[in-house]
């Protein structure tokens, strides 16, 4: 009662507010404050700010690096009301009944999303919404005369010592990225548990590992680079996309990074919007989802992380540089989506990644 | 000896205090009781299952009827004690209860917070009891120690014992010593890869300690030798980095030791003693700057107590002996100021073995360590807890050992 009253009072307050300041009036009843948890650099947080003024919700932002820290914390009681889960971890999460189902008429700006980007294995039964997606494959500088088009230009011996030559290699301190990406050099599935194809692809990577300059998966699209600390990266299209746009300069209008999807395919992922099962405010959470599927908010989270939106009506909004990091059909035909291991197959590829790590 | 009267009132004093003490635990008995249905369904964490069978059979009907005792039955206590009746057997009974109960209240409830409030309430009053003023003063530090430390111990030893299962939790329905055993195995063509990673992250940290050392020490030294006014500010001036954020320190390593970095260029175009960039990031060289950078300080301030605390009367009487410089030094200087020494390598080896910040942005991530290793287990993407608990318990317990015994060697030296 007393938090009705609560809630009551503060929309008193806040209808006065705008009814002086001739702002739009609230359509639903919302709850005064928002719980939001978020990768790092993954919205235009401007967009916070709007919400938090248009509609008069307090929105508590915090950030997380990795789906599994997140999933720690909300397992561990953390009170959140909108987490943006990958999609193995929104598998799992809906197997753990930690999501609620999003009530798909409380968000009528589903309506501009791509029916392939909603379609998913992961969420058959629609309890989210698709927020942003992106892919990995080669980030390579401008300054290259040939431009790569196969996992060998990481993989194969020479072509490495070329580029390490040349300027540097980083690659992502990640193992099912770095693993599958072998993996899809040699041709087989970058979810594959075959202790031979898994084997091969380690002795693949030792051979040419001590070269590397880097094993950076958390901040190379600021730090590597733009200062060229390397000349080619291992790397997710979102983030060469910042890495281009941060170097847009005269000599390079379009920025000094490129993205190729290499030849063998690359990989995907897509995170989504949930609504936790333990939110008390999903009306609000599904008000909130509602805003950022705007086309234009779309555009602009997209135009501030560099990944790709499967907003359709975003697409025109986006800023020109990134449309040249959309995929093309072709090449979305080559991709594999990362799944989840079982528990034998994630031990073995924790034992192969452990091997490659210290030998290298 | 006190005199009888002095004495009593002493004694009386910490009965007071333990009547107050009962009077609030009835209190807030009934203040958590107003939470009861609000706490009734809470999920479970993976690790307490155990715990939530315990409570299974006991419902929170049981636990408000337990509530309500309890307050009542402190009510009457707080007014016996009050009073001056002394019951102070009764009274440790009823604190072992309230522990008994902060146990029961967390396994039905899952309130940490309300659990936490009664069983250290309850414990308190067992401090009292003691009427020792030095087990009362301990006490807040030894329930924070319990609570945050000891407590979370046994959460890690527990998970240990259990298995990852697909969706990421600990099953611990068939507790083995799996994940020890599979940290001693050679994997693949690798050989023991987690001894491996053990050794070279120890080595890496004893490698820094030993350069904290060798550069601290003529350093303290220099210090505690100079005029009394000057100390303090070369102490501050150690102690300034301290002030920013170790993240943003190394980061600036980053900036200068980069290939178009400021000591390239400065090599390069103001000295012009090389043509090529050299690369200075991701070597051994930088990890190992970095981390003794970072962690100087912790070596020269226990340096610098135990060096300006030394008798300068037993340097002269060692001179007045005829002990050559080199001499004075090994029998006497550093004998003496082997506390620092010692308390000077804990504070250094200690984080540096559990780097990650450093080893990840100097190393380039080419150095995968303890730290590296636990990270992927814990929040990246090999997400086996149960396998990161059984590693992070091995380290918590040799860290324990290596710290007991190196604390032995330097009070049986120094003492000699």
């Amino acid at each position: 009662m007393a938090k009705r009253l609560a809630i009551l009072a503060l929309v008193a307050i806040w209808s006065t507010i705008f009814a002086v300041t001739n702002a739009p009036l609230r359509a639903q009843q919302l709850d005064s404050v928002l719980y939001v948890y978020n990768w790092g650099d993954y919205i235009d947080e401007e967009l916070l700010i709007e919400y938090e003024q248009q509609f008069g919700v307090r929105v508590v932002y915090d950030n997380y690096a990795t789906n599994e820290e997140m999933f720690a914390k909300l397992q561990a009681g953390a009170e959140y009301d909108i987490v943006f889960p990958s999609d193995y971890m929104v598998a799992r999460m809906i197997a753990l009944g930690l999501l609620a189902k999003i009530d798909q008429e409380n968000v009528p700006n589903r309506k501009f999303l791509d029916k392939q980007a909603l379609d998913t294995w992961y969420d058959p039964e629609n309890f989210c919404v698709p927020y942003m997606w992106g892919t990995s494959g080669i980030a390579y500088h401008v300054s290259l005369e040939e431009p790569p088009d196969s996992w060998a230009a990481l993989f194969d011996p020479e072509q490495v010592a070329k580029y390490t030559a040349l300027g540097g290699i980083n690659v992502m301190d990640d193992q099912r990225e770095l693993l599958g990406a072998v993996l899809k050099y040699l041709g087989y599935s970058a979810n594959s548990t075959e202790r031979a194809e898994l084997e091969q692809a380690r002795d693949t990577l030792l051979s040419v590992a001590s070269q590397y300059r880097y094993f950076n998966s958390a901040d190379y699209q600021e730090t590597l680079l733009p200062a060229r600390e390397v000349i080619i990266s291992h790397a997710w299209n979102g983030n060469t996309a910042k890495a281009a746009l941060l170097t847009r300069s005269e000599t390079y209008p379009n920025g000094e990074w490129r993205y190729i999807i290499p030849k063998e395919g690359g990989l995907r992922f897509q995170e989504s919007i949930c609504v936790t099962a333990r939110s008390p405010r999903k009306a609000t959470a599904e008000h909130f989802i509602n805003f950022l599927l705007k086309p234009e908010n779309a555009a602009r989270i997209s135009n501030a992380t560099g990944y790709l939106s499967p907003n359709i009506g975003a697409r025109d909004l986006i800023d020109p540089l990134l449309k040249q990091f959309l995929p093309t059909e072709e090449e979305l035909a080559r991709l594999e989506w990362i799944r989840p291991l079982d528990s034998a197959g994630r031990r073995l590829w924790d034992e192969i990644w452990a091997e490659i790590r210290i030998g290298s | 000896m006190l005199p009888k009267r002095a004495a009593h009132d002493y004694q009386q004093r910490f009965e007071r205090w333990a009547g107050w003490v009962v009077l609030m635990s009835a209190l807030y008995g009934m203040a958590l009781l107003v939470r009861v249905p609000l706490l009734g369904q809470r999920d479970i964490l993976p690790i307490e299952t155990g715990l939530y069978r315990l409570a299974e059979s006991l419902s929170m009907l049981g636990v408000a009827a337990l509530l309500v005792t309890f307050s009542l039955a402190d009510g009457g206590l707080s007014v016996l004690l009050l009073r001056g009746a002394r019951i102070g057997y009764i009274v440790a009974g009823r604190a072992w209860a309230g522990i008994a109960l902060s146990l029961l209240y967390y396994a039905t409830l899952r309130d940490f917070g309300g659990a936490l409030l009664i069983g250290a309430h309850s414990g308190m009053l067992l401090a009292l009891l003691s009427r020792n003023s030095g087990v009362l003063l301990a006490y807040p530090s030894l329930v924070w120690l319990g609570v945050f430390f000891v407590l979370p111990l046994f959460g890690v030893v527990a998970a240990s014992l259990g298995q990852t299962t697909e969706l990421g939790l600990v099953d611990l329905s068939a507790p083995s010593l799996a994940n020890y055993q599979r940290l001693i195995m050679p994997v693949g063509v690798s050989g023991l890869v987690y001894v491996n990673i053990f050794v070279r992250t120890v080595w890496i940290a004893f490698l820094t300690t030993v350069i904290c050392m060798v550069i601290g020490y003529p350093f303290a030294f220099w210090i505690a030798r100079q005029p009394e006014r000057w100390r303090n500010i070369w102490l501050m001036l150690v102690m300034i980095p301290f002030w920013t954020n170790l993240l943003i320190r190394t980061y600036a390593w980053v900036i200068i030791l980069r290939r178009d970095g400021v000591l390239n260029s400065l090599l390069i175009d103001l000295l012009g003693v090389i043509s090529r960039p050299l690369d200075l990031l991701n070597t051994p060289f930088a990890l190992l700057l970095g981390l003794v950078y970072g962690y100087l300080p912790f070596m020269v301030l226990p340096l610098y107590q135990s060096i300006e605390r030394l008798d300068k009367r037993m340097i002269e009487a060692a001179q007045d002996l005829y002990a050559d410089p080199v001499r004075t030094f090994w029998r006497v200087i550093f004998p003496l100021t082997l506390p620092g020494v010692v308390a000077g390598s804990i504070l250094v080896f200690i984080p540096a073995v559990g780097t990650y910040v450093v080893s990840n942005v100097l190393g380039g991530g080419r150095f995968f360590l303890i730290g590296n290793l636990l990270e992927q287990q814990f929040i990246g993407a090999a997400g086996d807890k149960a396998f990161g608990a059984a590693f992070g318990a091995v380290l918590t317990v040799l860290m324990l050992i290596a710290t007991l015994v190196y604390f032995r060697l330097g009070r049986k030296v120094s003492y000699t």
